[in-house]
């Protein structure tokens, strides 16, 4: 890494706002830098230009109307969020769900996952200045979405899980659809590396470059593929299972240098074992209802015991964390999201004094940031 | 590594991702030559419509409200009144303000007549605001259990 003694002169430095409009925040993020030439000095994440006030919203309205919202907060993995809510409200009441349910949820959840890490990666090469991979990676993400709509009937913002279960059923005709889909991006991967993973200009930009120590991530709380890729192998996935998850094999994709290539190696390991986890599920799938018998899915209101609980799965992001505290009416008393893109988007305060500017975009992107999360 | 064999791993890199994106140019289109060629919505959850029953060739909607209270957006604007000698009401009036819908779904899966579904629209535009607001009964412009016609 590039080291220059820090400078207090405020003569010697000047400020740059680098967003909330610039592209390759992927959102509204305001970043003020604190430049001396091209060199950083400090970087201050400026938040809140999207900020929905979900988790007020939440209170003022029942259970199955918070739906909508829950893929709202990270529009990109919407699924997993989705089934986070649902599982969490149904762990409180303690609704049963159908061994059906269960399986298809982390299927679309791991495709939704995917198409996540495929748009990602698409968005950062193209941050860096390689338009090519980004069409590439648009036309499988294309294949995921098209079968998610088949199941859900939305692309993006999905709000297909019921208490006890789903929204509609998987077809018959789904396994062959999604093993096609599989297929193809099974193909495209040595593409992905012989063009992007062995390429000198993304490795000489990428290696080295915002190294995030594991002590560093650890104190702000950093998780997901950011925090695997400085060497931690955390995983809410195997670190505390849910739904259906352990049951299936799969790997948590490592690496110890931390540095924006490492993030980035993890998270194409992450679409291969997500696709392992796809293909076991399928083979498993069981038939029987998507919906428990009986249960009442939205058709009446829904009231909780009085508690608080704690849910968390592992979004494409990282650890996200619903805290619900329920009074036994049929709306939260309060509902406290924990989501992964903020503590990413905090310890980058950390990662950027030093670097270039152009490094700061690379550096950005790298932690897959998505600011109405980080907001929400 | 020394600098020769750096560049020269360098530039072996850029021809080989050369290579990769070569062979895409002699690929089929993947791109959809919209609006020549449509995307296949038969999955597609567009705006929510009214369903029309064959054996009755008209909706079934009892003006029970159940959508319209479990709407998290406050879409709707349903009045009904009973037909003569009915049981069941019949919505004489059912408006969605889909610019406010975000097209969850829970009144397709809370309406106890099964008779809101989503439609396979996706290319509805308007100019002005008051237009996203969609008549639902639009459709059915004669009700047969108020002219008589069914009971
Ligand atoms: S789909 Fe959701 S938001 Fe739209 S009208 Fe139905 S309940 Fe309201
Ligand atoms: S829930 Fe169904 S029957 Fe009741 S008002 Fe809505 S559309 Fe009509």
């Amino acid at each position: 890494m590039r080291t220059h003694p820090p400078t207090t002169d405020p003569l010697d430095t000047y400020t740059l706002n680098m967003g909330p409009q610039h592209p390759s925040t992927h959102g509204v993020l305001r970043l003020l830098l604190t430049l001396r030439g091209e060199e950083i000095v400090t970087a201050e994440p400026v938040i809140g230009y999207s900020h929905r006030a979900h988790e007020k919203m939440a209170e003022n309205r029942t259970y199955a109307q918070f739906l909508p919202n829950t893929s709202r907060q990270d529009y990109l993995s919407g699924m997993i969020y989705n089934f986070a809510w649902v599982e969490a409200v149904e762990k409180m009441a303690g609704i049963p769900v159908p061994e059906r349910a269960l399986v298809a949820r982390v299927i679309l959840a791991e495709f939704n996952r995917i198409a996540s890490h495929l748009l990602w990666i698409g968005a950062f090469l193209l941050d860096l200045g390689a338009p090519t991979p980004f069409l590439y990676c648009w036309d499988d993400r294309e294949a995921i979405l098209f079968l998610l709509e088949s199941v859900t009937g939305s692309r993006l913002t999905y709000a297909s899980g019921r208490f006890g279960g789903l929204a509609r059923d998987l077809d018959a005709d789904f396994p062959r659809r999604a093993r096609e889909v599989i297929a193809k991006l099974r193909a495209r991967w040595p593409e992905y590396d012989r063009l992007i993973e062995d390429n000198v200009i993304f490795r000489n930009r990428a290696i080295g470059v915002g190294v995030l120590t594991r002590d560093q991530c650890r104190s702000y709380g950093v998780t997901g593929p950011t925090l695997r890729g400085s060497g931690v192998p955390y995983d809410v996935r195997k670190a505390e299972p849910y739904g259906a998850y352990p049951r299936f094999e799969f790997d948590i994709p490592t690496r110890p240098e931390g540095d924006v290539f490492a993030r980035y190696w993890v998270r194409v390991q992450e679409m291969r074992q997500s696709v392992r986890i796809i293909e076991q599920a399928l083979d498993q799938l069981p038939g029987g209802p998507f919906l428990e018998p009986g249960s009442i899915g939205v058709k009446k209101r829904l009231k909780l015991p009085v508690g608080t609980q704690y849910y968390a799965v592992e979004s494409a992001r990282g650890h996200y964390g619903i805290l619900l505290v329920s009074e036994g009416g049929a709306e939260p008393y309060r509902a406290k999201f924990r989501t992964p893109s903020y503590p990413n988007l905090a310890v980058l305060t950390e990662a950027m004094p030093g670097t270039l500017v152009a490094d700061a975009v690379a550096i950005l992107g790298s932690t897959d940031l998505v600011m109405p999360e980080v907001d929400r | 590594m020394n600098f020769t064999a750096r560049v020269a791993r360098g530039i072996k890199s850029l021809l080989v991702g050369l290579g990769v994106t070569g062979r895409h140019l002699v690929r089929p289109v993947v791109t959809l030559q919209y609006p020549h060629q449509r995307p296949d919505a038969s999955h597609w959850g567009g705006p929510i419509e009214l369903v029309t029953f064959p054996e009755t060739g008209t909706h079934d909607c009892i003006a029970c409200n159940a959508c319209a209270r479990i709407c998290p957006s406050d879409c709707f604007a349903i009045e009904g009144k009973r037909p003569e000698g009915a049981k069941k009401m019949r919505a004489t009036k059912f408006l969605i303000d889909f610019s406010t819908c975000s097209l969850c779904g829970l009144c397709v899966d809370v309406c106890p007549t099964d008779t809101l579904q989503y439609s396979r629209r996706y290319e509805d535009v308007a100019y002005r605001r008051s237009l996203t607001v969609n008549d639902l009964l639009a459709p059915f412009p004669e009700d047969p259990y108020f002219t008589g016609k069914l009971a």
